[in-house]
């Protein structure tokens, strides 16, 4: 029931305000009217009755906005309010809101274009099918912990394993293609049959290597990257059995890669491994030139295929004497591992740095907002004064700073856009072109979770300060004091707001009220003005 | 002023306000005046507060209020007392009374 009811008159209240405001105004002006009755009887003339019953009432300007908090309309209208008044004050001090926009932007720039690398690095999966599944299989030798593999021990192995259900091999190369014009360099695969199938990525055209492509003898055919169907094929649907001429060995295209399947380097053309005729492969030799990759079976962990494989690969000596090599053993990696390497670190360091930044921007940007806020006490004391309490005066200006931080924050986004890719150069290496670095929902939500975090934080700290005023120094300090003397009429901590006026016979003109209204920042209904004539002093 | 009258510690208004009510439904105004009989004008409330209290207590459901006719023939809130605000009265009341033994007993040692 609370929360609805709750509900209920937050929607109201923010519907028909009015209403509200009305219904409160009534009820107490029912109020009033009663106890003036009362005091009437009691014996008081009407209009003593009627100035006791506004002083019982209390501050009712602090009644009326604790009231209408309660009654629900209280926060989104004074949002709003807030936030009109913050961006008056932004708009005001020009110098204020340039320095610290750009200071935040700076900070909250370098620390979003940071984390759009961790993000793309550390916090996205790989960009495959069940990505935690995919390792990466070396041999080992007493220089090196990765070795590349010889075709003849990849199929052996292929043969044997049962914790890893497909295990493929691929070895970048390039081919001169020619018969189309100009010769040109293609960078490409040799890939075993398994290679796409083991990523989960299919053919967008065409069909994807089969087994019966992958041997010695088989038809020559091979798979073109989408870019390179786009670029140089023209996209055509009609490609599939077109042939081209690689090394002067003539392949018939059998289908298109997508573009979105990246791993490691770019490749344009793909060539199935086995139909090879390089001496490595034909003599299925001992040469180590093949990157292995596989995807461990449902359920297997890491270090049971590594078990499993350092069997295998130790019956293989036995079974096969003559492929006998320094290999002392096989090392497999998780695939992300693998990627990642030692950029993790390095990552956490940037992050680590930037945060830093950061952390000096706020501060200044804190120090400034302390500045301003002491040149404002008087602005806060009259708003106590006035009826404003401490978390109302708080929630004022924590507004401004937030507002401060959302523009810093928006312009140090767009900021990050614009330097991520070079920032990609401080990199000690290359980023693998399978991790994109783009922006997305998490850059985004980190991007206003720290202008935020941070706008709350360090606009709290000059809040808190600032809110707490001593109100009669304050008012007194600066200026000259709006009310030398005790005035007469004053009650509960309204002070009067204007000057006292010390009109001497000689200087008839003096208006000082006039000068000091530049100070009064508020609505300014429901203000008296007094004047206190005293004429009499000479 | 003459003697000073104590104020309402922090949190207890809403109790006493159920109390007043506990009599019977009323108005905000004679909310307040029976707080003030009770009391035999022993305690200090300023009347303006006594509305976001009342506001509050409605919140949560102690209470309810509509609009209806005064006894002299004008249009006022009359707040009722809700069963679980019933409830909640009994639950103050046996806080209070444990809470002010306690303290009792304390003031009274050495």
């Amino acid at each position: 029931m609370g929360w609805l009811t709750k509900l209920g008159m937050r929607l109201r209240a923010l519907r028909h305000g009015d209403e509200v405001h009305r219904e409160i105004a009534e009820e107490w002006q029912f109020h009033i009217v009663l106890r003036t009755e009362e005091n009437i009887r009691r014996g008081m003339t009407p209009e003593e009755a009627r100035q006791s019953a506004e002083q019982h009432f209390g501050n009712s300007a602090h009644i009326k906005d604790v009231s209408w908090d309660v009654r629900g309309g209280g926060l989104v209208e004074t949002l709003w309010q807030d936030m009109r008044y913050g961006l008056r004050m932004l708009h005001k001090f020009p110098g204020f809101t340039v320095v610290a926009v750009l200071t935040l932007a700076l900070g909250i720039g370098a620390n979003t274009a940071i984390f759009s690398i961790v993000n793309a690095v550390l916090l996205r999966p790989l960009p495959y099918m069940q990505p935690n599944q995919l390792v990466d299989l070396n041999l080992k030798t007493e220089q090196s912990d990765q070795v590349f593999v010889p075709y003849p021990t990849f199929l052996y192995w292929q043969r044997e394993t049962h914790t890893v259900s497909a295990i493929g091999a691929w070895t970048p190369d390039t081919f001169n293609l020619t018969g189309t014009g100009m010769a040109t360099r293609l960078g490409g695969r040799r890939v075993s049959a398994n290679f796409f199938s083991l990523f989960g990525v299919r053919a967008i055209l065409g069909r994807n290597f089969s087994p019966e492509d992958d041997r010695l003898g088989a038809a020559a055919v091979l798979l073109v990257n989408e870019g390179f169907w786009r670029d140089r094929l023209g996209a055509s649907p009609s490609a599939i059995g077109k042939t081209l001429t690689l090394d002067g060995g003539h392949y018939t295209i059998i289908g298109v890669i997508p573009s979105t399947f990246q791993f490691w380097s770019a490749a344009e053309i793909y060539v199935p491994i086995g139909q090879s005729e390089n001496p490595s492969f034909d003599n299925r030799g001992p040469s180590r030139v093949l990157q292995i990759i596989g995807r461990l079976a449902p359920g297997v962990t890491l270090a049971q295929a590594r078990a499993e494989m350092n069997l295998i690969d130790r019956n293989r000596v036995v079974a096969h004497p003559e492929s006998a090599d320094t290999a002392t053993g096989v090392t497999i990696h998780s695939l992300r591992q693998d990627v990642i390497g030692d950029l993790e670190p390095t990552l956490l360091l940037l992050l680590g740095a930037v945060g830093f930044v950061l952390l000096i921007a706020c501060t200044n940007v804190a120090s400034l907002l302390l500045a301003r806020s002491t040149a404002r006490t008087r602005e806060f004391a009259i708003r106590t004064a006035l009826g404003a309490g401490r978390n109302r005066v708080i929630r004022q200006l924590l507004t401004e700073s937030l507002l401060l931080f959302a523009i810093g924050g928006t312009f140090g986004t767009a900021l990050a856009e614009l330097v991520t890719h070079p920032a990609l150069t401080l990199l000690p290496t290359a980023l693998p072109q399978m991790l994109r670095v783009s922006p997305d929902s998490h850059v985004l939500v980190f991007a206003v979770a720290i202008s935020g975090l941070t706008g709350v934080l360090f606009g709290l700290i000059p809040a808190m300060r600032t809110s707490l005023p001593k109100l009669q120094e304050t008012l007194k300090k600066g200026g000259g004091s709006p009310c030398d003397t005790e005035c007469p009429g004053r009650r509960g901590n309204l002070p009067c707001v204007g000057a006292s006026n010390r009109r001497g016979p000689n200087d008839a003109q003096h208006e000082p009220s006039v000068e000091r209204e530049s100070w009064v920042r508020f609505a300014q209904s429901h203000v008296f003005h007094s004047r206190i004539s005293t004429a009499e002093q000479t | 002023m003459g003697k000073q009258k104590p104020e309402l510690p922090q949190g207890t208004l809403d109790m006493l306000v159920l109390k007043a009510l506990s009599l019977g439904p009323m108005h905000g105004y004679g909310v307040g005046q029976r707080i003030g009989q009770l009391a035999e004008e022993m305690l200090k409330v300023e009347e303006g507060t006594l509305y976001p209290a009342l506001y509050r207590i409605e919140q949560r459901g102690w209470i309810k209020s509509e609009w209806g006719v005064s006894e002299n023939k004008r249009r006022a809130r009359f707040y009722k007392l809700t069963r679980t605000g019933r409830k909640q009265l009994e639950v103050e009341e046996a806080k209070w009374s444990h809470l002010s033994l306690a303290i009792g007993k304390v003031l009274r040692t050495a």
